[in-house]
């Protein structure tokens, strides 16, 4: 079943006298239950495609449909609250909000979705056992390592059964374990839970573990 | 709502060194302005109260018209109900009955013009504080009706001295020139040039039968217990007035007997107004700098917030919440010790020293500062520099509301 829906978009960056298309006339489409790698050189638009899948960002042509609808005549509110009820989303590195513990952290989605504090608790708490990162519920994330963080946010991400998660280069400021290991998590909430996952990254190790390889070179899909 | 204090409460002990340092500036701000608000008011209120006490009584009863052109023929009678009423009314503390006129003071071949005032002698030493003026002397006597007082430089330029007989001269009720011997028998000083060199002071009696007044007056000075009672006792007197067959007779507050005073009084309030503006701006601008600092720094944070749905309005509550906190706690802090310190002088009246003596004297204002502890002075002090954090969150509220998540996310 087709979920996303990425139809010739393009995007270009105007910054100064130079215009640099970043996206050329993308076409893409997003299954459910995937475990999807998007991958390219410095530079090829990885991260502009998945911002833009997210939402976070605007294309100049082309269009997203999120289950079939198409996004682009979404209010900034009816974007927010999209992404609030639908997307999982992991950065690179400083996910989380600081002054909140990890499980707050896990907790605050389901707090803007106005779930009751017991139910988001239990919610949080099993995530975070399936995940085994019990011992950190009550950790700031200035108390966690950068992988243990990562974990967290991997938690936070995929707590409110989203319909994808995207995460850009997730392991890029982890060691190589440390990596292996959140990515061992992440394809076993792709196994388990059937949750559809997006990366965009240039390590082996991710590219290694794709269902689904796309190879991004200057803005356009070399390979699908 | 619960979300967004813990948010808001956890960013303030963030970097608490900054939340403390901005309280700090609302704190001394606060504090600041109401010593200063204190004092003014304070001092205001006890130069009114001395002045007022000294001569002139917090409310006059008066002949219409008298105020704007006192002439003896605005005159009146106190008749027995009247009197009754004022006995009885519990906020007046006294009253006293004044004849004033206008005439011709000489002693030998010298003669000089003068302000006549009659007065009970009784009733003035019980209610007002000028009979502790006499610098020379006795006080106008009410067994010796021809006993007078003459200010310090009226003494000088009639180059009279105590003990020396003297002859008023001035036009009477009835239109016919009266004219009577009377001795100096005391010196006073008001302080006031002009008013010590053109008064004099005569028993009430002596001035009835002089001015052939037939037992009337021109005006009552009413002493009332508390300044804080001014406006219901005027509105008592101004009923009795009313009710009177004799009509005319007007019942003023003392702004409208003294409205130099008054004057005065206003003039400095608005030239304080000055230094509350300034420092009104200078909180202002750190509230501001704080905000906009401690906002920018979390960008990115907010820009996450932001990715995963929150809406701008729960982000820019939040830092609202915490701006509100840090006011607030200033507030209330600086707000503590002003009470503190005003409380005491309020009480305990700082003495001026030296020259400042002479020259608040000369002035005819109390070598002494008072502080005043009156809630309005704290009330609106609290709203203004509340209303200022609030106005000031303006800028960083739009900042916020215009951040989309990528350029938090990407703000470095
Ligand atoms: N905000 C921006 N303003 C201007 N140019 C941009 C902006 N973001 C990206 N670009 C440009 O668009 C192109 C694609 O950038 P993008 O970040 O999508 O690449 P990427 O594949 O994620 O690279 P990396 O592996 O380094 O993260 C690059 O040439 C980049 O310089
Ligand atoms: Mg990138």
């Amino acid at each position: 079943m087709e979920i996303i829906k990425v139809e010739s978009v393009t995007k270009i960056y105007n910054t100064g006298a130079i215009a640099v298309k970043a996206l050329d006339s993308v076409s893409l489409g997003i299954n459910k239950g995937e475990f999807l790698v998007i991958a390219g050189e410095s530079g090829s638009g990885k991260t502009t495609l998945l911002n833009i899948i997210g939402t976070l960002d605007n294309p100049n042509s082309g269009k997203i449909y999120l289950e079939n609808n198409d996004i682009s005549r979404y209010s900034k509110d009816e974007l927010s609250d999209l992404r609030l009820n639908k997307l999982g989303f992991i950065f690179q590195a400083y996910n989380l909000i600081p002054v909140l513990t990890a499980i707050e952290n896990i907790e605050f989605s389901m707090m803007l979705l106005g779930i009751p504090e017991s139910v988001r608790r239990k919610k949080a708490l099993e995530i975070m056992n399936d995940l085994g990162i019990d011992e950190l519920a009550n950790k700031k994330p200035n108390q966690m390592s950068g992988g243990q963080q990562q974990r967290v946010a991997v938690a936070r991400a995929i707590v409110n059964d989203p319909l994808i998660v995207l995460a850009d280069e997730p392991t890029a400021n982890l060691d190589s374990k440390t990596g292996e290991n959140l990515l061992d998590l992440m394809e076993k909430m792709n196994k388990e839970k059937n949750i559809t996952f997006v990366f965009s990254s240039h390590d082996n190790k991710v590219i290694n573990r794709a269902s689904r390889l796309i190879m991004l070179k200057d803005g356009q899909i070399i390979n699908n | 709502m619960n979300l967004l204090f813990k948010i808001a409460w956890r960013n303030i002990w963030r970097n608490w060194r900054r939340s403390v340092l901005t309280m700090l500036a609302v704190v001394f701000a606060v504090f600041f302005i109401n010593v200063m608000k204190g004092i003014q008011t304070g001092t205001f209120e006890a130069n009114i109260r001395y002045t007022l006490n000294l001569f002139s009584g917090h409310i006059q009863i008066q002949k219409e018209g008298f105020q704007d052109n006192p002439t003896l023929n605005k005159a009146f009678s106190l008749d027995l109900e009247m009197l009754g009423k004022l006995q009885n009314d519990e906020y007046i503390r006294g009253f006293c009955p004044r004849i004033t006129s206008f005439g011709l003071i000489g002693k030998n071949e010298k003669s000089l013009g003068t302000a006549i005032i009659g007065i009970d002698p009784t009733a003035e030493l019980l209610n007002s504080e000028f009979p502790n003026r006499i610098k020379d002397g006795i006080f106008v006597s009410s067994v010796d009706e021809n006993i007078i007082n003459v200010g310090e430089r009226m003494l000088k330029n009639l180059n009279a001295k105590l003990g020396d007989t003297v002859v008023i001269l001035s036009q009477a009720f009835d239109g016919t020139m009266g004219n009577k011997k009377f001795v100096i028998g005391g010196v006073f000083r008001f302080g006031n040039n002009e008013f010590d060199g053109m008064t004099i002071f005569m028993n009430i009696k002596a001035a009835d039968e002089l001015l052939a007044m037939n037992n009337k007056i021109n005006s009552l000075a009413v002493f009332i217990d508390n300044l804080d009672n001014l406006d219901i006792a005027s509105t008592n007197l101004k009923s009795l007035a009313k009710s009177k067959v004799d009509k005319g007779i007007v019942v003023l507050p003392w702004f409208e007997v003294l409205r130099d005073l008054k004057q005065t009084v206003d003039m400095k309030v608005i030239g304080e107004i000055f230094y509350v503006l300034i420092l009104l701006m200078i909180v202002g601008f750190g509230i501001l700098n704080t905000v906009l600092m401690s906002i920018t720094e979390r960008f990115r944070e907010f820009g996450v917030m932001l990715a995963l749905g929150t809406r701008h309005y729960i982000i820019v509550l939040s830092v609202f919440i915490e701006t509100i906190i840090i006011s607030l706690l200033g507030i209330s802090i600086g707000t503590l010790f002003a009470y503190l310190l005003n409380s005491y002088f309020a009480k305990n009246p700082f003495m001026l020293k030296g020259d400042f003596t002479k020259l608040y004297e000369e002035l005819g204002y109390l070598p002494e500062i008072y502080s005043s502890v009156s809630t309005e002075i704290f009330t609106s002090t609290a709203i203004l520099i509340f209303s200022v954090s609030i106005l000031v969150y303006i800028y960083p509220a739009f900042r916020l509301y215009k951040l989309t998540a990528l350029k938090g996310i990407r703000y470095t």
